[in-house]
């Protein structure tokens, strides 16, 4: 047993003087391998992989802050339209206020009933910058006196009669409904000596089919 | 010795490219992470709507004359 255990050990030493002194051959080629084989795993299929995951994973969170804005949006609507159902019977008035288009017809003859109930006589009506072709009304100028959005068309009135009567006429375009903005009013006497009223404004209407210059 | 340089040289070239294929792998990832994917034209209709209306504007229009 003793001589076997010598030979064995004697057998272990020059195994191991053999191995010290070419260590680096083999050892270096399976580290070289080893490497190899980690890029080509990484690059063939960790990174399609990963890619795919985190794309997923990406996606997901876009689609949950999507979902949620979603619903804060639905919410949004349907407390609009409860509100919207509170007041669909006054809706009439928006319209008559801010009228879709300019409808200047309809605030012209609105003017002249104005005048007549003021006890005024109604001698121009003047509307600025107002091109009408085909009855179409094509190009309004925008203007900086009404809120975002709403556009406004300039004129100027003239009217004739008592002072007391341009107060109430002044006031009876300052009570309508339609929105209307007045930047101006002169009293003066004619050449006869008739006293003459002239009202410059702006009156406001929703962009319809007009074109602003 | 000429044949332990040459191995300690590819060596260092394999680790630097593996550092740098994992870096580009992250990149990829985090690319892949963060692209948007929302359908197109979806922005339109999740502009914000303020539900609350003001009653208080048409009580003054119906007060005023037509």
């Amino acid at each position: 047993m003793a001589l076997d255990y010598k030979t064995g050990l004697s057998r272990y030493r020059r195994y191991l003087q053999v191995v010290q002194e070419q260590p680096l051959w083999g050892a270096s080629l399976w580290l070289v391998l080893t490497l190899i084989l980690i890029i080509i795993m990484i690059v063939v299929a960790l990174r399609p992989t990963l890619v795919t995951i985190s794309g997923l994973l990406g996606q997901k969170k876009q689609l949950t802050e999507l979902s949620d804005r979603m619903d804060k949006k639905i919410a949004a609507i349907t407390e609009a339209e409860a509100a919207y159902n509170n007041i669909s019977e006054k809706l009439y008035l928006l319209d008559e206020g801010l009228p879709k288009g300019l409808d200047w017809a309809s605030w012209s003859d609105r003017l002249w009933d104005t005048a007549s109930q003021s006890g005024v006589a109604l001698t121009r009506l003047e509307l600025k910058k107002m091109i009408v072709a085909g009855g179409e009304i094509t190009k309004v100028k925008e203007t900086k006196e009404l809120p975002t959005g709403v556009k406004g068309l300039n004129y100027i009135v003239t009217v004739t009669g008592d002072y007391n009567h341009f107060q109430e006429f002044v006031a009876g375009i300052e009570n309508m409904r339609r929105i209307n903005v007045i930047s101006s009013v002169r009293i003066q006497r004619d050449d006869k000596g008739v006293p003459v009223l002239e009202v410059e404004g702006i009156v406001g209407y929703y962009p319809g089919n007009e074109k602003a210059v | 010795m000429r044949k332990k340089r040459v191995y300690k040289d590819i060596i260092f070239l394999l680790v630097s490219f593996l550092i740098t294929t994992a870096v580009w792998v992250g990149f990829e990832v985090y690319r892949a992470y963060v692209k948007s994917e929302t359908p197109e034209g979806i922005e339109r209709y999740l502009e914000g709507l303020d539900p609350k209306l003001d009653p208080e504007i048409l009580t003054k229009l119906e007060s005023k004359a037509i």
